[in-house]
């Protein structure tokens, strides 16, 4: 999903994490909560990038490891790793990422266009790039990383 | 749109198009009675056009209101005897209730829609009464009624809706009720539909209901006092609650399938009329109950298949006179229960469908290979027809040609969880057969075990369960090119590693360590396994190469420990038949549906998933697209290879089933054990020995005993205290032959040897795991000890000439010359055969001798049960009576033989049934007096 046009004057907060070496973020709304890793059903055939499915409240999640979606191989389920449930148009998916950082809020008005690869991942997944104290983060353009196209 | 409630349009919608639901029945069946006017039912339908017209008036829907009206003029005419609902009539209506449908279908433009030819039409039949009564004033008002109605129609009252039954949504006859224009609700969202449930029903649920928070409450207290005792009785109340309203839950979504069913009369009625065909529709099981979604799923579905059944399955009257049937075709329509599922079949007597002709064009629009084709069985081209981009009809007629082929039928059924099946006889007509689940929410599961994950496999796809012991695997495991297949009872199953197709690591639960272990066997098939004419010399060399050993560092020998039994599941998609192999069987279960995420709607191999009682995950599997995956499919012949394999097995290989015993503990003996009575444990004390004969108190009687010593040279029945009597039949009466232990039952593929050992009571020997064994005469045994018995038939001298002459066919010499020997001391001509070919050579040249043919079943070439049918069908030989021989009279082989023709099926080796049988049937067939048949006693 896009950002949205009407928090492009205001500060927008994002929740961001890193997804292998690379700072992320995602606008919070677009979050619906952050689990450790749970139990998982293994789904034999699925795609690489899907790690198994779980029971959140009685809905069946998709887990789909976004390192391994963005082809920085596969994160390692250290006790830092959390899933990420993101609402998204096609139902809830979980997406695991290897840390949680700080949720911080950014002016999307000074958001610069991403560049072609940022620390691996492609500049087609970011919807830009912006600037904190400590340094880049990429804004994920959710839809088009958990959409179908492959990459 | 006009500022009507949003509610108040859409229920007066719903009850409308529930009423015109009805209306066509109730108008065809008008149409039926003629003048002679059925009131009530006139009346019926009289009512439901006033609803629908005052209910139109209400909520400003102009069009729907003034066809309504004249529709309603109309039928007060027919109720008031002022006009008959001739065919012409009804038509009218008929098409005003379909106008009325599709205006309010779409509501919002139906004002702007054009309706004057219907008014036009019924305004003309309604003119051609004499207007002695003014037409009814047309106001949106309740308009007064030309006859007076039973129902009161201000009331509203549904004429359709049994007593006792709730409206639970509101509807238009709250007027007051008139809305805030505020209401957002965007038109263009799909409208919520309402469903009509009984009141007694929705009162079960308040009790039920009432009984959960009672059960809650009583919880929350327990957890407070900490009395676990007390938490125990409270779960299973809430336990038992729960069910109690999941159940009655369900109820409130089960529909009659009559709500889908009541429309084909005139679907029917319609498409015969258009075609100028003459077809009676008879609709069974209307009462029957389905979940509302299934309903409404199979109502196009359905549709295709009724017209399908009327546009190609019923003849024209005259194609149909030709034939020799009535001209009025038929379709039945009809809906059961049957093993928790809801049956629905169509069947129609018309031309049926021709499986060689749709092979063909498989073949020919290269869906198929022509060798498929070739293996198909008759059932198997028929549902060609459901195969993708099969469409029969040579060309898209106006009645058919909707674009929904057999193939959507079948997507669709799929989609609902549903199967088909279609049986066809060419000029007899056609029979389709669907299942559908009850419900789709809840299904009925069987758990199972697969690389530490747990399956969900529906059990409407499951046929059994099969635990292959161990030591049977070696058995009853075998491979058919490059497929698993297993024995049961009688015939091949393809078998499916659940592991392979899913592409997991192949795992065992090993019970004794209660861990998941790793499998390494590549093959079940045991290579060690006795070698099968199936491996051809090149296949053989390469399954060597592709079987891995055993782990043999850590555990003993797998392949005969318990741990190594195989768990099958054998299940069914159509028809469409296999096992699959499963790391263990668990319980049965009742599972909640839960769809899969989209970026796990490629794998194929599920049908969605569902949560255990853990909490955890079991995925449902997909038991058809498993098959599909794993390259297996009924279309590939599945079925009929391993039937042809099993034709190819056994045509070469003689099966005996003996039992084998001891008399001496040297020596080890068989005999056929079709012909053993029974086995009996017995002390050697028990024997008793009187006038010079050996005897056993037996139930009640005197058991004649004999030895296999007594007759052939062979060394004495071992001196020992236990003993062993098998019981024999001969000459009517029971006869033990004694002795010693072991016993054996075993199927053996052997080489009889007829000559090295053969001597009196001794017909030939064979090797029998590694140890010589010989095969005991017990006819000749017997008749050599007590020739007293075979010398009570008379003795009767025989006219040479008139020796009936029977026909032998049997591949193998050893049995053929068994038979022989037996009919021509019983004074019988033989002629011999080696397999149905030559058997055909010899009838043709001596049709005017031979009196019967005696036959083998698995011979080369030409197998006992063609040979029969060929004799049966040819116009020469269809008099001569067949007796099939087998080794083993399975179950299905005898049904098999009979359809064949067979007249009687007997076991190989048992002489004296022989005899006597061929003895009945020449003798039926009056080539030769009784007497004759006991030639054998001169022989001595």
């Amino acid at each position: 999903m896009a950002i949205a046009p009407q928090y492009q004057d205001t500060l927008t907060e994002l929740a961001t994490f890193l997804v292998g070496e690379a700072l992320c973020g995602m606008e919070i709304g677009q979050i619906q909560e952050i689990n450790k890793l749970p139990q998982m059903t293994r789904v034999p055939q699925a795609p690489a990038d899907v790690l198994g499915i779980l029971n959140l409240r009685g809905q069946i999640v998709t887990v789909i490891d976004l390192a391994r979606r963005l082809g920085l191989g596969t994160t390692e389920p250290t006790p830092q790793a959390r899933i990420i449930i993101v609402n998204t148009p096609g139902g809830k998916v979980g997406i695991l990422v290897s840390r949680i950082s700080d949720v911080v809020a950014v002016d999307l008005r000074h958001k610069e266009a991403s560049p072609a690869n940022m620390r691996g991942i492609q500049g087609r997944f970011f919807s830009g790039v912006c600037k904190l104290e400590n340094g880049l983060v990429g804004l994920l353009n959710i839809e088009r990383v958990l959409g179908h196209e492959e990459n | 749109m006009a500022s009507e409630d949003d509610d108040i349009l859409q229920a007066f919608i719903e009850e409308s198009i529930e009423h015109l639901a009805n209306i066509e029945q109730d108008l065809l069946a008008i149409e039926k009675k003629g003048t002679d006017i059925n009131e009530a039912l006139v009346n019926k339908v009289f009512s439901t056009a006033h609803s629908i017209k005052s209910g139109a008036g209400f909520v400003g829907l102009t069009a729907i209101q003034k066809l309504a009206h004249v529709a309603e003029h109309v039928l007060g005419l027919i109720l008031a005897r002022k006009l008959v609902p001739a065919p012409e009539v009804v038509n009218a209506l008929l098409l005003a209730a379909e106008e009325l449908q599709h205006l309010l279908d779409d509501t919002a433009a139906s004002n702007g829609a054009d309706i004057s030819s219907h008014v036009a039409t019924l305004n003309v039949l309604a003119a051609g009464v004499p207007q002695s009564e003014a037409e009814p004033a047309y106001s949106a008002a309740l308009a007064p009624h030309p006859t007076p109605l039973p129902h009161s129609v201000a009331s509203e009252t549904m004429p359709s809706a049994p007593p006792g039954e709730l409206q639970v949504k509101a509807t238009q006859s709250e007027p007051e009720a008139h809305p805030a224009q505020e209401n957002q609700t965007p038109t263009s969202a799909e409208p919520e539909t309402s469903i009509r449930v009984s009141v007694s029903l929705l009162d079960q649920l308040m009790n039920l209901a009432g009984e959960l928070v009672l059960s809650r409450n009583q919880l929350l207290q327990t957890i407070s006092s900490g009395a676990a005792h007390e938490a125990e009785a409270v779960g299973q109340r809430i336990d038992l609650v729960t069910s109690e309203l999941q159940g009655a839950i369900m109820l409130t979504r089960m529909q009659p399938i009559g709500n889908v069913l009541g429309k084909f009369p005139r679907v029917v009625r319609d498409l015969s009329k258009k075609l100028g065909k003459e077809v009676e529709l008879t609709l069974i099981g209307k009462e029957v109950e389905l979940d509302k979604t299934i309903i409404e799923a199979i109502s196009d579905p359905l549709t295709h298949l009724v017209r399908n059944s009327v546009n190609h399955g019923i003849e024209s009257p005259g194609e149909r006179r030709t034939h020799g049937k009535d001209s009025r075709g038929s379709i039945v329509l009809k809906a059961y229960h049957a093993a928790g599922q809801v049956v629905i079949e169509i069947s129609d007597d018309g031309r049926g469908i021709d499986g060689d002709q749709l092979a063909a064009a498989a073949v020919t629009k290269g869906l198929i290979s022509a060798e498929q084709a070739k293996l198909m069985s008759a059932k198997e081209r028929i549902n060609l027809i459901l195969l993708p981009g099969f469409s029969t009809a040579p060309k898209v007629t106006e009645v058919s040609g909707r674009g929904v082929g057999m193939d959507v039928v079948k997507t669709n059924l799929d989609q609902l969880g549903g199967t088909i099946e279609i049986d066809s006889v060419v000029g007899k007509g056609t029979s389709i057969s669907i299942k559908l689940p009850l419900t789709l929410a809840i299904i009925p599961c069987q758990i199972i075990m697969t690389g530490d994950e747990r399956y969900a496999i529906p059990q409407v796809n499951l046929e059994e369960l099969l635990r292959i012991p161990a030591a049977q695997i070696k058995e009853r495991v075998e491979r058919v090119g490059d497929a698993e297949v297993v024995r049961l009872r009688g015939t091949l199953l393809p078998l499916i590693r659940m592991a392979d197709v899913l592409g997991i690591e192949r795992t065992y639960y090993d019970q004794n360590r209660e861990s998941i272990r790793t499998d390494r066997r590549r093959n079940i098939a045991d290579r060690r396994s006795r070698t099968s004419s199936l491996f051809t010399e090149s296949s053989e060399a390469s399954t060597e190469t592709t079987i891995t050993t055993d782990h043999r560092d850590t555990t003993p020998d797998r392949r005969q420990s318990p741990v190594s039994a195989l768990n099958v599941v054998v299940v069914s998609a159509g028809i469409l038949k296999y096992g699959l192999i499963v790391d263990s069987l668990l319980d049965s279960e009742e599972i909640v549906i839960k769809p899969l995420g989209r970026h796990l709607q490629n794998c194929q191999g599920y049908a969605g998933a569902t949560i255990m009682g853990d909490g955890r995950i079991a995925l449902i599997l997909d038991v058809a697209n498993l098959a599909r995956m794993s390259g297996l499919t009924s279309l590939d012949g599945s079925k009929r290879a391993g039937e042809l394999a099993r034709e190819n097995l056994l045509r070469t290989q003689d099966l005996q089933a003996l039992l084998t015993f001891r008399s001496s503990l040297e020596e080890q003996f068989g005999v056929p054990l079709g012909l053993v009575e029974r086995v009996e444990k017995i002390k050697h004390s028990e024997i008793e020995s009187i006038g010079g004969r050996r005897v056993l108190q037996y139930r009640g009687g005197s058991l004649p005993l004999v030895c296999v010593d007594d007759v052939a040279s062979v060394y004495p029945l071992a001196d020992q205290e236990n003993l062993l009597v098998i019981v024999f039949r001969l000459m009517g009466r029971d006869v033990g032959l004694l002795a010693s232990g072991p016993v054996d039952a075993i199927e053996v593929s052997v080489d009889i040897d007829a000559t090295t050992l053969k001597q009196t009571g001794i017909m030939g020997s064979a090797i029998i795991n590694g140890k010589t064994t010989m095969l005991v005469d017990i006819f000749e045994l017997g008749r050599n000890v007590h020739p007293e018995w075979f010398a009570e038939a008379g003795s009767a001298g025989t006219d040479e000439d008139n020796q009936p002459t029977v026909l032998i066919v049997d591949d193998s010499v050893f049995y053929r010359n068994q038979v022989r020997n037996s009919l021509e001391q019983a004074g019988f001509r033989i002629l011999e055969g080696v397999d149905g070919i030559e058997a055909l050579r010899v009838l043709e040249a001596n049709i005017e001798t031979i009196s019967m043919v005696i036959t083998d079943i698995e011979m080369p070439n030409m197998g006992g049960f063609e040979l029969t049918r060929r004799i049966k069908d040819s116009t020469h030989f269809s008099h001569l009576p067949v007796i099939a021989l087998t080794t083993r009279a399975a179950e299905e082989d005898v049904v098999r033989g009979k359809a064949a023709g067979v007249e009687e099926y007997l076991i190989k080796l048992d002489r004296e049934r022989l005899v006597d049988c061929v003895r009945r049937y020449t003798h039926d067939s009056g080539r030769i007096g009784y007497a004759h048949f006991f030639k054998e006693q001169q022989w001595q």
